[in-house]
């Protein structure tokens, strides 16, 4: 998988694209001079010229679309129930100290387990299929825009709440008015966050009980000795986080604007 | 008398000490009045204020505003803060549209229009579309002030409004909410920490001392309409606003303990 992070950096430092098409050029060159110099079977370690025609092939005969479809499917359900049973959640334990008090022990001791640790609950529970990936980014996405939420309510600006109750703003009308709009941006931060992880373990998820999807697809390419499609596949699933991380950054990006938050 | 504060006392425990911030306050303010509540920090001027606009109850005493017990904040009665208090998410007309939408009754063009004449007021009419953050300090507060008067409300607090203002935008504007309570007669409760712009604004001055937070003297002022910071009356009434701070060293200090 291509390395996120480095890339953020590259945009923030506000690098053009020459460099970035530089490095790629230079990550397939050392790619490729290491499959010529090792000298190691290339049915074993793939050239990116092999990767590339094996794209060229899986994109050919229809099968990358139909994984990437059902991954994105599966990452679409997961996700966006998380983020919003998250956003809710947070909202209610951040609103509510005393339940903030009960709750954070439990969410802090849940949060640094792995997804793939409950794998085998999950099967025991959801049995296999589309379940196992779903629960996976689920639980990979819930906490990040849990916590992210629950701290930006507790945190609202005091003078918010006070300027709503001079105008009579109702007890209820007060989460969409002002605590919900005066958080958005600490949600936003925590949803690009989980989208990365929630990305990172989509494959993972897709590795157990399907039958499709690009986590699918690297264990069938293992299975058939097909390491350039393996190749090529982990090179989609690097671009698509890619795609996703730079989607929502500029979401982000127009929302702190908006808000007036820009960063700097 | 339109508000009537008798006896009030608030008391604080902070870090296991108690502490006074308001000593047995009586003032009685007359509906129209501009008054300025003087003293430097921890003098519970502000405290004082929050009490009357009903977001903090005192320890005891009472507040009542028309005859009625002050309990929690009411739309008849807005406040203006020092960090103008403008939700960054809405643009400027919505802000201040904000003062109306408790009120069922009125329609989203009512409220449009409503917005758009005391925004026009401020000198801000075309800014209605502009983010917050897109204005400058003084702006934002006359934004705030015209979310203020949209609301209508029969007294407006003021807590050091221009505070955070450069000393030119803070005159400008201390001359424009003369001119906006002129017209509007709205009863205004402002507290400050600024000798000269009490005496420049207020009808009466309440000067107030900390430690334990309480009223020290009023001082009416005569000044009339249009006054002048350099002229020896203006200055007359400075020092002895002066002389009652000063006084205060000469006294040993009470703690309360």
């Amino acid at each position: 998988m291509l390395n996120n992070g480095f890339l953020r950096y590259l945009y923030k430092k506000g690098i053009s694209l020459t460099y970035v098409v530089i490095s790629f050029i230079l990550f397939i060159t050392v790619w490729d001079l290491a499959v010529r110099l090792s000298g190691v079977n290339e049915a074993l370690f793939p050239s990116p010229a092999s990767a590339f025609k094996a794209l060229l092939e899986i994109i050919g005969d229809g099968t990358l679309g139909e994984h990437i479809l059902s991954s994105m499917t599966r990452f679409a359900v997961g996700f966006i129930l998380a983020v919003t049973s998250a956003i809710i959640g947070g909202i209610i334990i951040g609103w509510f100290d005393i339940l903030f008090k009960f709750t954070n022990p439990i969410i802090q001791l849940l949060r640094p387990i792995s997804p793939i640790a409950w794998m085998p609950f999950i099967v025991l529970a959801f049995g296999i299929g589309d379940m196992p990936a779903i629960v996976t980014i689920f639980i990979a996405a819930f906490f990040p825009v849990l916590i992210s939420t629950a701290v930006g309510v507790k945190n609202i600006p005091e003078i918010y709440l006070k300027v709503a109750k001079n105008f009579g703003v109702g007890k209820i009308e007060i989460f969409w008015k002002i605590v919900f709009p005066a958080i958005f941006p600490q949600i936003t931060a925590g949803t690009h966050l989980a989208l990365g992880s929630a990305w990172v373990f989509l494959v993972c998820g897709e590795m157990i009980g399907t039958q499709s999807g690009l986590g699918y697809l690297i264990i069938d390419a293992r299975n058939n000795l097909r390491c350039d499609i393996l190749a090529a596949d982990i090179v989609v699933i690097g671009v698509i986080g890619l795609l996703l991380d730079a989607a929502l950054k500029y979401g982000e990006a127009q929302i702190l604007k908006k808000w007036g938050l820009q960063k700097e | 008398m339109y508000i009537n504060i008798s006896n009030v006392n608030k008391q604080f425990t902070h870090k296991g000490k108690l502490f006074t911030a308001l000593n047995n306050v009586n003032l009685t303010i007359e509906k129209g009045e501009f008054i300025c509540l003087l003293g430097p920090s921890g003098c519970g001027k502000s405290t004082l204020l929050n009490a009357i606009a009903g977001f903090d109850t005192p320890t005891s005493g009472s507040i009542t505003i028309d005859g009625k017990e002050v309990r929690k904040p009411s739309t008849r009665n807005v406040t203006i803060f020092q960090n103008y208090g403008l939700l960054p998410w809405r643009n400027v007309i919505k802000n201040v549209e904000l003062a109306l939408e408790s009120n069922k009754k009125l329609s989203a063009a009512e409220r449009r229009q409503t917005a758009q004449k005391y925004l026009d007021l401020v000198g801000l009419g075309k800014f209605a579309d502009s983010s917050p953050h897109q204005l400058s300090g003084g702006m934002q507060q006359r934004v705030a002030i015209a979310r203020a008067l949209t609301a209508d409300p029969d007294i407006i607090f003021m807590d050091e409004p221009f505070g955070a203002l450069d000393a030119i935008t803070r005159m400008k504007l201390q001359d424009d909410i003369l001119s906006i309570q002129k017209k509007e007669r709205k009863t205004i409760i402002f507290v400050t920490h600024d000798i000269d712009e009490a005496v420049y604004l207020a009808d009466r001055v309440v000067v107030m001392t900390p430690n334990p937070g309480m009223v020290k003297k009023v001082l009416t002022i005569n000044l009339g309409p249009g006054r002048d910071r350099t002229s020896e009356d203006f200055q007359k009434i400075r020092n002895i606003i002066f002389e009652t701070f000063n006084m205060k060293h000469n006294y040993p200090i009470e703690y309360s303990i």
